[in-house]
Order: C-alpha cells, then sequence, then structure tokens
C-alpha cells in the first residue's frame, strides 16, 4: 500500500466519524429499540437492542447505554453501541464513565475511547497511564498511541523510561506508526528511535528498527544494512522483511552493490528479497551470483533465474546445465521457466553444438517447455543413431509436437522397430492430436494415414495411438469404421491390432463386432475378443456406459462361447448387473460349478432384490432358497436368507418398514 | 495452564537458538533454495521451525497435518479452550517426536511468551483469528491464520496493519491462491487472454445472520471447556455446550463473518480481486438483490457474488457444487470480451474459446489441498519472504466481502470508497464497519 493511500485510510478513520455526526440515527427505531432495553426484557432482547442501537442509534440512546457499562453482562452490549456512534455524546459517556468503571469493563472504556480517537480523553487517560492499575494503565497508553494527539504521544514516550515501558513501547509503535501514515516521517523516526534507545528487547524493539528505517527512506540504509549483518537473528530476519517494503531504486541500487559484501550465508536470502523487489540491477546481480562459488548462493541465483530471468540469463544457465549435480538440476527447471523471449532458439543452437549429455538435458528441456519450434529438430533427433537421443526426443516430443507435425510424427512411428520407442511415439502422437481444438477433428490424422498407408503392417501399427486417441475422446464413430475393417483383415499382424484396439474400446459401439469376431477368429483373439465384449457389456449392464445396447444380449451370446472357468467368471460376475429373470436362468448353472459358484451365488443376491417384488417372484425365491441351503460362503448364505426374510426391498417398502 | 512442562529440554534445540549459535560461530546458516530450506530429508535443528497451534479443531487439524508432513517442522505447543483437544494434540506431537515434545496451553498467551517458537498456526473460530493473530505478530510470531480472518472491517484492518508494523510472516487460510486450477484461471485473466476483463463471478454461501441465544446451559470446568476463553473477544452469552462441541457458532453475528459471506467468498473473492489485479484495492459500489450482490470496482469491472447459477449446479441448489457435471464448490468465473473461464474445487475446467485450454501444461495439481499454502508459508517464515495471502490481500479481500455483506445486511445500495475504507454518505454502514472487542482484550 502506498504511503498516500495509508494517509488517506488513517485521516478518514479520524474525521469522517465526526463529519457523520450530523446525520446520525433513526429516532423512531431509537425509541422503539430503548424500549426493549428495559429491564424487564429478556437478556438477549436487551443485549439485541444494543446491537441494533450502534447501527440506527440517536443522542436519545446514550444516556441509556451509559448506565448499563458498569453492568457484567450487558456491559460490554453497551460498548459495542456506544463505540460505533458517530456522536460525541458517545466520547462524553465514555470519558465519563472512566471515573466509575473498575477492571476489565474500564479497560473497555479507554478502548473505546482510543478507537474513537477521543482527543478530549486525554488528560483522563495521561492520568490512568500514571495509576497502580497495570492493565488499565497499559490500556491507557495504547488509547493515547490511537488518538495520537501531540499531548497524548508526549506521554507516551515519556513512560519509555517509566515502569510501565514495555507497554509503552507496544503503544509507541503505535503512534508512530500512525504518524508515519499520516505523512510525519521524522516525527515517526523520533518515536521509533526512542523506542530503539530504551533498550526494550523484543518484538517492540524490532519493529521500531522496522519503522526507523523506513521513516528515514534512502537514508535508512546504513541501518537495514547493520541489521542483515547482524549476529542476532531476529534482527537479520526483520531486516530481511524490511528490505522488501522500503522504497526507492537508490535503495535497490545500494543492496545490489552491497551483496558481493554479504556472507555466504547471508547472500542467498538477501538475494531473494532482492528477487521480489525487483527493480534495475537486480537481475545482472543474480546472474553474477549464479557464477558465485559458494554452491548455495549459486543455487540460489540459478532457482531465481527461472522467475526473473531475461535473454542474458541463458549463457549461465547453459552452462550450468552441462555440469552435474543441484547446479544442473536448478538451470534445468530454470531453462524450463524462463520466461524471456527466444529462449527456444537458443536452446535449439545451443542443441546443436552440445555433446551428448547435455544434449539429453536441452531435449528434456524443449519438451517440458513445450517448445513448438523445437519440433523438426526433435523429428530429426528421433530418427538420430543415438538410442538414448532418439528416446530422449521422442519423449520430448509428447511435449513440444503441435497438430501439424502429426503427418512426420505418424510417419516415423510407424517405421519404427524398437516397441519401446514406438511406446514413445504412440504418446507423441497422443499428445499432438490431443492439441487438435476441435475434439471430432482429433482422430482424422490418423485416419488419413490409415487412408494412405502403403500396407498391412503400416495400419497395425496406427491401430494403438488411434485407441488412445479414441479412449480420450470418449469413442469416435469414424475411427470406429476404420478399426472395424482393419479387424477383417486377411493380414494376421493388422487384425490382431484391430481387435485389441477394439476390445479397449471405451464405449459398447463395438460389442457385437467383437462377438462376432470371438466366433470367427482363433486364440489368442478369439480371447481378447470375448473378453472385451463381455467388458462392454458389464458397462452398459452397471450403467457406466449409456451406449444403446442390450447387455443382456450381448452376455447370452457371450455364454454360448465360453471355453475356460476364467471366461465363465467373466461372464457370471457381468451378469450380476443384468436385473431380469432371464440373467437369472443364465446364472443357474453356474450354481451348481464349483470353479463359479460362489460368484453365480453373488450374482444372484444382487439381481434378487429387482425380481422378488414381481411377476418372477418364486422363481428368484427357489434359487435363493437354494443359495440359502447351500452355499459354502457364508456372507453370501447371509444375504440370500436375508433377502428370502425381508422380500423384495423397495424404497417404498424399506421406508414404510422403518416407520 | 501448561500440562507438559518437561519440553523445556525439547526446547532448548529450537531454530532460533541454534541460528543464534551458528551465526556468532560464522557458520552462517543457508535458507533459500529447497535443498537448504530443509525440504530434502535429514533437517538439521537451524531449519527446523517450532511452530505452536491455537484452537486446532476439524478444519484447523486438516492445516496442520499439512505441516506436520514437512520435515522441517515440529510441533511444540498446542493450545485450546477444551481439554479434550489439548490432550489429542499432545499425543499427536508425541507420536511424532518422543515424549515430552510438546506442551499444552488453555490460555494462547503463555503460548505466545514461548520464546523458542517460531510460528503459529491459528484455527479458532473467526472471533478469535484477528486478536489472537494480532497477539502473536506483538510475541514475535509469525501466523498463519484460518480465514475469515476478522469479523469486521475494523478488525482486518487493524490486523493488516499490525502485521505490517511488526514485519511478521502472514499468510492467510485462503489456499487457492496455491491451488494450480485456480491459479491457471487466473493466469488467463491477468494474462489478456481472456481479452479485456468485464466480469467476475465469486460463489458464496447463501446469506444469512443468527442473533438468537441458544438455551443456558450450566458452565463447565474452565480446565475442561473454558467458556469465557472460547468467547474471548466476543459479546458475552449464557453457556451452551452446542456452540463449543458441535461448532454452532457458524452464522451467528457474534461468532461469524459477513452474514457468512466469507465462508467462501474469503477465497472466491479473493481469487477474483487476484483475477482481475485488485490486491490493493475494493470494489466502490455493492447492490443486493436477493441471494446475489452486484459489486462493481472503480475501473467498471464488475464483480458478482452468487450462490447459485454455476455450470452444472442444480437449480434448487444453495450449495450443491458437488454434482456431477459442475466445477465442485468454490466455483468461480472470469469474463472478458474475447472468452471466460470457470473452475472450482474439482479441477475441472470449462472455458471459451477452446484454444485457452493449451495454456493448460503448467498447472496439474487440484482441489483444496492447502500443503502447497502451508508450504509457502514454511518456506517464508525462512526466506522473509511474502507470501501469496499476505497481510494487504486479505485485508482488501476481507475487506470486499464486509462491504458487500453489510449492503447485504442493511438491503440498499451501498457506495464504498477504499482509499479511506469507509462508507460514502451511509452512516449506518459506517458504523457497521467495526464493533468493540470484549474486554480486556485489545484489537
Amino acid at each position: 500500500m502506498d504511503r498516500m493511500k495509508m494517509k488517506l485510510k488513517f485521516v478518514a478513520g479520524l474525521v469522517l466519524p465526526a463529519i457523520a455526526a450530523f446525520s446520525a440515527g433513526d429516532p423512531g427505531k431509537t425509541r422503539e429499540l430503548l424500549a426493549r432495553l428495559q429491564p424487564a426484557s429478556p437478556l438477549a432482547e436487551r443485549a439485541r437492542a444494543c446491537q441494533q442501537l450502534a447501527i440506527v442509534g440517536t443522542p436519545e440512546a446514550v444516556p441509556a447505554l451509559a448506565v448499563l457499562l458498569a453492568d457484567t453482562q450487558l456491559g460490554h452490549y453497551a460498548r459495542e453501541a456506544l463505540e460505533a456512534m458517530a456522536l460525541p455524546e458517545a466520547d462524553a459517556a465514555l470519558r465519563a464513565a472512566l471515573g466509575r468503571l473498575q477492571g476489565a469493563q474500564l479497560v473497555g472504556a479507554i478502548n473505546s475511547l482510543g478507537v474513537r480517537g477521543d482527543a478530549a480523553a486525554v488528560p483522563a487517560l495521561v492520568k490512568l497511564a500514571d495509576g497502580a492499575d497495570a492493565n488499565s494503565a497499559a490500556a491507557a497508553l495504547v488509547g493515547l498511541a490511537r488518538i495520537g494527539a501531540p499531548a497524548a504521544i508526549a506521554k507516551v514516550e515519556g513512560a519509555l523510561a517509566g515502569s510501565r515501558r514495555e507497554a509503552a513501547a507496544e503503544a509507541a509503535i503505535v503512534a508512530a506508526d500512525r504518524l508515519l501514515a499520516r505523512g510525519q516521517p521524522a516525527d515517526a523516526a523520533k518515536l521509533f528511535d526512542a523506542v530503539r534507545a530504551s533498550g526494550i528487547p523484543g518484538q517492540s524493539r524490532l519493529s521500531a528498527v522496522r519503522g526507523a528505517i523506513l521513516a528515514r527512506g534512502a537514508a535508512g540504509v546504513p541501518l537495514l544494512l547493520e541489521n542483515l549483518r547482524s549476529a542476532e537473528i531476529a534482527s537479520r530476519d526483520l531486516a530481511l522483511r524490511t528490505m522488501r517494503e522500503l522504497p526507492g531504486a537508490g535503495v535497490t541500487a545500494a543492496l545490489v552493490t552491497e551483496l558481493p559484501r554479504f556472507s555466504p550465508g547471508l547472500q542467498p536470502l538477501v538475494l531473494a528479497a532482492l528477487v521480489e523487489r525487483g527493480g534495475e540491477g537486480v537481475l545482472g546481480a543474480v546472474e553474477d551470483q549464479a557464477a558465485s562459488a559458494d554452491p548455495a548462493v549459486r543455487l540460489a541465483a540459478l532457482d531465481a533465474l527461472g522467475r526473473i530471468g531475461g535473454p542474458s540469463s541463458l549463457p549461465p544457465l547453459l552452462r550450468a546445465l552441462g555440469e552435474e549435480g543441484e547446479a544442473a538440476a536448478s538451470a534445468r527447471r530454470s531453462l524450463v521457466q524462463l520466461p524471456a523471449p527466444g529462449t527456444d532458439a537458443a536452446l535449439l543452437r545451443a542443441l546443436a553444438s552440445a555433446g551428448t549429455d547435455t544434449q539429453l538435458k536441452l531435449i528434456g528441456v524443449l519438451g517440458d517447455r513445450g517448445a513448438v519450434g523445437a519440433a523438426p529438430a526433435l523429428l530429426r533427433l528421433a530418427r538420430d543413431p543415438r538410442v538414448e537421443i532418439s528416446r530422449a526426443a521422442l519423449r520430448a516430443l509428447a511435449g513440444a509436437a503441435a497438430p501439424g507435425d502429426l503427418p512426420e510424427l505418424i510417419r516415423l512411428a510407424v517405421s519404427l522397430r524398437d516397441d519401446a520407442a514406438r511406446t514413445l511415439a504412440d504418446r507423441a502422437i497422443h499428445g499432438a492430436a490431443m492439441k487438435i481444438l476441435e475434439p471430432e477433428q482429433r482422430v482424422e490424422p490418423l485416419l488419413a494415414a490409415l487412408r494412405q498407408s502403403s500396407g498391412p503392417a503400416e495400419r497395425a501399427a496406427l491401430m494403438r495411438p488411434l485407441g488412445a486417441v479414441v479412449r480420450a475422446l470418449g469413442g469416435s464413430a469414424p475411427a470406429l469404421e476404420a478399426v472395424r475393417v482393419a479387424a477383417i483383415s486377411a493380414e494376421n499382424a493388422e487384425r490382431e491390432a484391430a481387435v485389441r484396439c477394439l476390445a479397449d474400446w471405451p464405449d459398447a459401439a463395438p460389442a457385437s463386432d467383437l462377438i462376432a469376431l470371438a466366433r470367427g477368429n482363433a486364440e489368442p483373439l478369439r480371447g481378447v475378443a470375448f473378453a472385451g465384449a463381455v467388458r462392454l457389456a458389464a458397462n452398459v449392464a452397471a450403467g457406466r456406459d449409456k451406449t444403446s445396447v442390450d447387455a443382456l444380449h450381448l452376455l447370452t451370446q457371450a455364454n454360448a462361447l465360453v471355453a475356460s472357468d476364467a471366461e465363465r467368471m467373466m461372464v457370471v460376475s457381468a451378469l450380476g448387473h443384468v436385473r431380469r429373470i432371464e440373467a437369472l436362468r443364465l446364472l443357474e448353472p453356474y450354481l451348481q460349478l464349483d470353479a463359479v459358484k460362489t460368484e453365480a451365488a453373488l450374482a444372484v443376491v444382487q439381481i434378487a432384490p429387482a425380481l422378488l417384488g414381481g411377476a418372477n417372484a418364486a422363481a428368484a425365491r427357489s434359487t435363493l432358497e437354494k443359495i440359502a441351503a447351500s452355499e459354502r460362503d457364508a456372507g453370501v448364505r447371509a444375504r440370500a436368507a436375508e433377502l428370502l426374510r425381508s422380500g423384495a426391498q423397495t424404497k417404498k417398502a424399506k421406508k414404510a418398514k422403518a416407520e | 495452564m501448561k500440562s507438559n512442562p518437561s519440553s523445556r529440554a525439547v526446547a532448548s534445540f529450537s531454530r532460533r537458538a541454534f541460528l543464534k549459535q551458528s551465526l556468532i560461530a560464522g557458520v552462517a546458516p543457508l535458507v533459500v533454495p529447497g535443498r537448504v530450506l530443509g525440504r530434502d530429508g535429514g533437517v538439521a535443528p537451524s531449519n527446523r521451525i517450532a511452530l505452536g497451534g491455537i484452537g486446532i479443531g476439524p478444519r484447523g487439524k486438516m492445516v496442520l497435518e499439512t505441516m506436520l508432513a514437512e520435515k522441517d517442522v515440529h510441533y511444540r505447543a498446542t493450545c485450546d479452550v477444551q481439554a479434550r483437544l489439548r490432550t489429542d494434540w499432545v499425543n499427536r506431537a508425541e507420536e511424532l517426536y518422543g515424549k515430552g515434545a510438546c506442551t499444552a496451553y488453555r490460555d494462547f498467551r503463555e503460548l505466545l511468551a514461548r520464546r523458542d517458537l517460531d510460528a503459529v498456526l491459528i484455527a479458532t473460530g473467526d472471533r478469535w483469528h484477528a486478536v489472537a493473530s494480532m497477539y502473536a505478530a506483538r510475541a514475535g510470531k509469525d501466523v498463519y491464520c484460518e480465514k475469515p480472518c476478522g469479523i469486521t472491517i475494523g478488525l482486518c484492518q487493524s490486523l493488516s496493519d499490525t502485521m505490517r508494523a511488526t514485519g511478521r510472516v502472514f499468510q492467510a487460510g485462503t489456499q487457492r491462491r496455491n491451488v494450480p486450477n485456480f491459479q491457471f484461471a487466473v493466469h488467463l485473466a491477468r494474462s489478456g487472454k481472456l481479452g479485456r476483463l468485464h466480469t467476475l463471478h465469486a460463489s458464496i454461501y447463501k446469506l444469512q445472520v443468527l442473533h438468537d441465544w441458544l438455551p443456558a446451559e450450566p458452565e463447565p470446568d474452565p480446565e475442561v471447556i473454558d467458556w469465557n476463553m472460547w468467547l474471548g473477544p466476543a459479546p458475552w452469552r449464557p453457556y451452551n455446550k452446542a456452540y463449543v462441541v458441535d461448532r454452532r457458532w457458524r452464522g451467528y453475528y457474534d461468532f461469524d463473518s459477513g452474514a457468512k459471506l466469507h465462508d467462501w467468498g474469503a477465497h472466491t473473492v479473493d481469487l477474483c480481486q487476484w483475477a482481475g489485479n485488485f490486491d490493493d484495492t475494493t470494489p466502490t459500489v455493492y447492490e443486493p438483490d436477493g441471494d446475489t450482490i452486484y459489486a462493481r470496482y472503480a475501473n467498471g469491472v464488475k464483480l458478482v457474488m452468487r450462490p447459485t447459477g454455476w455450470i452444472g449446479q442444480p437449480a434448487q441448489s444453495n450449495n450443491a457444487n458437488f454434482a456431477v457435471g459442475s466445477t465442485g464448490t468454490c466455483p468461480v468465473r472470469f469474463e472478458g470480451d474475447e472468452g471466460w473461464v470457470e473452475t472450482g474445487d474439482n479441477g475441472s475446467i470449462e472455458l471459451h474459446p477452446a484454444s485457452l485450454r493449451q495454456e493448460w501444461r503448467a498447472f496439474v495439481m487440484r482441489g483444496t489441498d492447502p500443503s502447497r499454502h502451508t508450504r509457502e508459508f514454511l518456506d517464508c517464515v525462512k526466506s522473509r519472504g511474502t507470501p501469496a495471502a499476505n497481510h494487504r490481500v486479505m485485508r482488501h479481500t476481507h475487506i470486499a466481502c464486509h462491504a458487500a455483506a453489510i449492503a447485504w445486511q442493511l438491503g440498499r445500495k451501498a457506495r464504498f470508497d477504499p482509499a479511506t475504507e469507509t462508507f460514502v454518505g451511509d452512516e449506518s454502514a459506517n458504523r457497521m464497519r467495526t464493533r468493540a472487542v470484549r474486554e480486556p482484550w485489545i484489537a
């Protein structure tokens, strides 16, 4: 906050209530509230009346409120009203109460006068500041500080040498801070210095040092430096905060000049504070420290360059990147963040002349920066004979490749023979495709490549990235059409890749295709297609997929194709989501089959509640009775028995039971 | 009350003591980079922050646990008016650091008097936040204070002034400043990607003020529940267990903030202030209309505070932002003449045009997790840096919320002068800016 705004806020706090005094309150509401304030009213109502008088009360309310100030339960409520009212009568009532209140209530009245800035209260508060009661004396000193009249401040300053010097110091800080905000830096500095000279330790001394520095402006730099170099940690910490507040280019320049002369332990802290200050010379100083012989100073500088660095920061960062250890890691982080224009181009230039180790780091930086302009170079490097370089480039392309790079990236991917490299290329294709703004267009580059493909091997290679994009999109009709064609290819590799792609499809649109493929293929493709079909049908049955297909029909077809206990388990498990009598009938034979009988019983228990209240209740009960009598899993057996006891568990039935 | 004086031995290894020794010995501490900030495993005493907690209930637990997960934090002192919570937190600290690690206090002034503590987490009810924070700063402690930080404009001003004058590090618990999906939305607004901003939207609870008193019950033994200390600077009223144990103080004029507007508003208005580059000011006009308050900044940008109408939110909902398809609780929306963005606690981002999504690269974390916010505070305790939700940011956000709530309570349009932080030509509104704190507390 700048000084002028602080000043305005301070002045407003004193003046505006006085101006408002001429337009105060609501007489009608005041009378109504005063009636509610009578002792006959309930306590809560009287308290509430005070709080409402705080907002609308007129001078007429003041006497009744003043009487309540000594009340142990309502005294604070009355003071809440008087403290808020912009009326001279409220000041007078609070002043008058000083003579008759004691203890905490006296402290409260003193506080309120201080908050109101009642200059007429200064003589009374001066007397209280010298009184025997420590609490009211301390409150009086703070009250005087808030009022801030010359006589009030003089009393506070004088008390710094007295028996209540700690309370006086806290009060003096308040007063001096207000003088500073009011645009009286010389007066503020005098009072801050008085606190410093009083020898009072602790936070008051620290606050005074801060104030003394700020009140002096640029002339406060020596005191700032003295405290920055202090052996006392609290003073150093205070100076580190204050150097962020002290305004002025000259101050920044002085601190920049001084930076190398601080101890290595202090330099990172000062550097951080300078970065937060900003201003001319700071960047150069940070860049200089990026070459510091002290590791911690250098690390701090390298980290800072990521936030504030410019084009000139590239050489020190690149130098550090070429090293090992923490400096290189720090430089890498900063190079990824560096906001300077031309960074990507500079990194590419460095890439051209760097050794392999640094090239690897630079490639990673370009990828993490999402450096779109680096994609052509990365595509070239992806074909580099050095495996580590080509893989790093493929990895970086996931961040750097743009939709326009997809044709080249796809050509590269289908040409790769190594599966690990192809996985990285697929990820890059996925990353670039997902940057296409219109979701329905994201599969188009891959479909175009399919259309233009030179043969089945190439089409097979395209299935995996296409499937990844389709899964991210939640489905795609044109992609499904293309994959269906590939799934009936005469070429094994193409057919296998397409069937696997369909089996992982995100919605149930290819479920019937998969059933047909399970019928028409030998292992292992038959199994892949079967598992895919059952998974998609189960998703629909469980409500996870809203595709319009008949899950029961699909599962009935799948059930006819089961070739192992594992496949029976899949079907049985999926049938547990189909709440129809036909599903129950499909499950019944499995209740006799050791390998899946418990899973089948569980499925029956899941679907039975939907059947017990309808036309198929008898069939459901009969099956449940068998489970309750012979199922080996005690939990499933108990659930079957409970269903037989309670019948249909509709919401309506449950509610009726509860009532 | 001190239930565990044996922690004095532990305190002798405090960061302050170690730093002092090492400086005198010429072995200066290194503080700024993460490694030397003590976040890489083994943490020397010189880098361990001695932390105290005041009023650590359910919300405080969430925040404190993120601090306890940091290896450079040592929780040494806990304070609560409830014996049960004092015991719980001493036990938790002993789980982490061993017997005698943490001392319990009933009166926070005794905790603050300990010289070995660096910082405190204040997570009491709203009524205590500002006053306890100011006492902490005057005792030389850095402060992480849960929001809302002050229940009146006056208290927020005093809190901000105190933090400034003492030079302490202050972080308000408005952690969404350190949550990436919100940072991303703000980035779009501040970088001009949305064009010229014209409207900022902040979600708020449905506004409410309660004035009744719950039925009086016999006051418990202060050793079990200290009712007078629980009330603290708030007005006296008879004891009822529900205020303390069930936290039924919410919504009450005497205990809550700004007719509940701050509950979400301290976060969402804060994000709007940040997005619009208004961290040093507040709106100048507030106009209530039912549950919505329309505000306007001096440059014409509008701020709409509303409980409903968010993407995916059920029409009948007060705060059902958890609904599928919504962006979650605490949604904000920033609109410019070239685009808009809306986001909330579930991390999803709705925006227009879609090309803005490409900016998302650098932002990965989501939700309401305060761990980055608390980590930033701890780093600043060491570096003396300025955290994101510092006292200046808190001041203007909270005052904007209070001014809106005052206009709503008065049921009329109110003009506000951000330079003087007073209402213009409305004495009733100005009288509501501040409320006397109960004696003997001093704000």
